[in-house]
């Protein structure tokens, strides 16, 4: 039995490193977030102070992305996704997209109402300037962003599922026969 | 890594008129999982190997069972 045991790796042990792993990637996060909001409000620093945790949490989203991407776990979440939700990813990506490039261009429209305007004709209109303003800028951005980026890496993850799946198989995957 | 093809599997499935995506569907899994575990490249959880045994009406032993090599 020797054979075998220096073959089995004790799971437990490993999944529950995993899971440790994972919530310190979570403790990371909070802590750069706790950072970046005591830089701003408590020592009233500037945004350039906050460069540093900007950097840690865009790369560990870039990451996770990426290393998704290149492993094909992106195309297996979409596909179970759209086995259990009655809307496909594709159309909420959209949807949540337009939310988005709205919900910015009426904060900002808001916002520039009710900050520089003077009278309710003058907010109305700066409302409207700066809410269509933005709609033209944020709604694309997202769009092309979220919607364009999604089926990129959907189909470079598929891609990558495929080769993984052909490479050393005669090619009758998804055959019944 | 040792990589094993597991033949039984692909057969059960075959027999039922499964494709891989309909399998994974009826398992709740993606159909690379699927494709994957044929082909010997992840091992499955022994939940996941029950899901796919009661799915394709087998045993454990009738789907996923190896002989040792050296015995």
């Amino acid at each position: 039995m020797g054979f075998l045991n220096s073959k089995i790796q004790d799971e437990r042990v490993l999944h529950t490193k995993y899971k440790i792993y994972s919530e310190i990637y979570i403790l990371v996060i909070i802590i750069c977030g706790i950072s970046a909001l005591l830089k701003r409000y408590v020592y009233d620093l500037t945004i350039e102070h906050m460069f540093t945790e900007f950097i840690i949490l865009l790369a560990g989203a870039i990451y996770y992305v990426v290393r998704s991407v290149m492993l094909g776990i992106f195309s297996a979440d979409v596909e179970m996704h759209d086995q259990k939700s009655k809307h496909s990813m594709r159309k909420k990506t959209l949807i949540y997209s337009v939310v988005f490039g709205l919900g910015i261009a009426l904060f900002m429209g808001v916002n520039s109402a009710v900050r520089y305007a003077e009278g309710p004709g003058q907010s109305i209109e700066y409302f409207f300037i700066t809410a269509f303003g933005s709609l033209m800028i944020y709604l694309p951005f997202f769009v092309i962003i979220l919607v364009v980026g999604n089926e990129v890496g959907k189909r470079m993850s598929d891609k990558a599922v495929n080769k993984m799946l052909d490479a050393d198989d005669s090619g009758d995957n998804d055959e019944k026969h | 890594m040792i990589t094993m093809k597991n033949i039984k599997l692909k057969m059960a499935r075959v027999e039922h008129d499964l494709s891989q995506a309909e399998l994974a569907n009826r398992v709740g899994v993606s159909r690379q999982t699927i494709g994957l575990i044929e082909l010997g490249k992840y091992n499955p959880t022994l939940n996941l190997c029950l899901a796919i045994c009661h799915t394709l009406g087998k045993t454990l032993d009738e789907l996923f069972w190896e002989e040792l090599d050296n015995e």
